[in-house]
């Protein structure tokens, strides 16, 4: 688990403008950088990697419209 | 006292809605058409009112307080709309909630408690194919599937257990349905979703036909997860509702979707 991470995520799916202002200031959160790019650049399966909650990058792909098979790695049927 | 009149269990993934066109594949027909026997079923049964044991995927409850095994009360709640399930209001069973709540403390049970909590698609998905008009009063119960540290399967048979003692305490007579909801294996927001482990599914349905909770009890959480993925962990709300009664379950449906990337289970979980 990470905890910081998770809360930062389900921030961002209950209010994805914070992914903008996130882009530009790094600071006040608990997170690492790396963590924030991530986040920014919507890479689920870098932020799976962290150890982000699964439920919460379901959450994040469906506000973001991310297919979250496709991002998380697998193979799908072109 | 008050009367188990049956008791379900039912997948309950939003892509049963928002991904089926009717005619567009057998399978998610043969699934829909379980969905609507149920329907007809509990139409026949009239119960009073509902006691849906399912799993919230961390919409209504979050870190700052995270149940194990929460009772909703009050009078009404409203899904999130969360999934592609549309939103409802639903009443909710609150005098009937708050004897649970009651009886489960005074047995030594440590439930959680949230008065009118908002529902997501783990009980949305499932109410909506089996009772539409949501007029049925519901018990909403949440049972944590998704986050560690897992209750023991040991401990979801102890509720449920105490959920048939309970009712059968409650002192007016109301006819009441259980229902679970979840499972069965599926991986969810994990590089192996769209995996099924079928063997696991129809092992886990030849020990709900035969009545074999010990079997079920006996499982590790860990290798659940393993076998049946994070999002199998739900079959603990099966094994909850599974103990509240007694004698052989029966499927009613098993179609593994990989659309929809589930084994989808619809069984009745017990004689009486």
């Amino acid at each position: 688990m990470n905890l910081e991470l998770d809360q930062l995520i389900s921030s961002v799916a209950r209010e994805p403008a914070l992914l903008d202002e996130m882009a530009l200031a790094t600071f006040g959160t608990r997170v690492s950088e790396s963590e924030i790019r991530m986040l920014v650049a919507k890479d689920l399966a870098g932020l799976r990697s962290k150890g982000a909650h699964p439920l919460l990058l379901m959450q994040f792909a469906g506000v973001f419209e991310i297919e979250p098979m496709r991002a998380l790695g697998r193979q799908l049927p072109s | 006292m008050a009367e188990v009149v049956a008791g379900y269990g039912v997948s309950h993934t939003a892509m049963t809605i928002r991904k089926y066109e009717l005619g567009a594949d057998a399978a998610q027909d043969r699934v829909h058409a379980a969905f609507a026997r149920v329907r007809g079923e509990i139409t026949a049964l009239d119960p009073d009112l509902i006691v849906m044991v399912s799993s919230d995927h961390l919409k209504s409850f979050f870190y700052e307080s995270f149940p194990q095994i929460c009772v909703g009360l009050g009078s009404q709640s409203t899904g999130w709309g969360d999934a592609g399930v549309a939103s409802r209001d639903v009443p909710i069973a609150g005098d009937f909630a708050a004897h649970l709540l009651s009886f489960g403390i005074a047995a030594g049970f440590d439930l959680s408690w949230s008065v009118e909590p908002k529902l997501d698609h783990g009980f949305m998905s499932p109410l909506t194919l089996l009772r539409p008009e949501m007029d049925i009063p519901l018990v909403p119960i949440f049972q944590n599937a998704s986050t560690e540290p897992l209750p023991p399967f040991r401990r979801c048979a102890e509720f449920g257990r105490l959920l048939r003692t309970a009712i059968n305490a409650r002192p007016t007579h109301e006819r009441v349905l259980l229902l679970a909801g979840g499972g069965l294996s599926h991986w969810v927001g994990t590089p192996e979703m769209g995996d099924i482990n079928v063997e696991f599914d129809r092992w886990f349905l030849g020990r709900v036909e035969a009545g074999d909770i010990d079997s079920l009890t006996e499982l590790e959480v860990d290798t659940v997860g393993v076998e049946a993925g994070n999002g199998g962990q739900e079959i603990r709300n099966w094994i909850t509702v599974m103990a509240a009664g007694s004698g052989p379950g029966l499927t009613l449906s098993y179609e593994p979707v990989p659309q929809w990337a589930t084994g989808m289970a619809i069984a009745r979980l017990f004689e009486r």
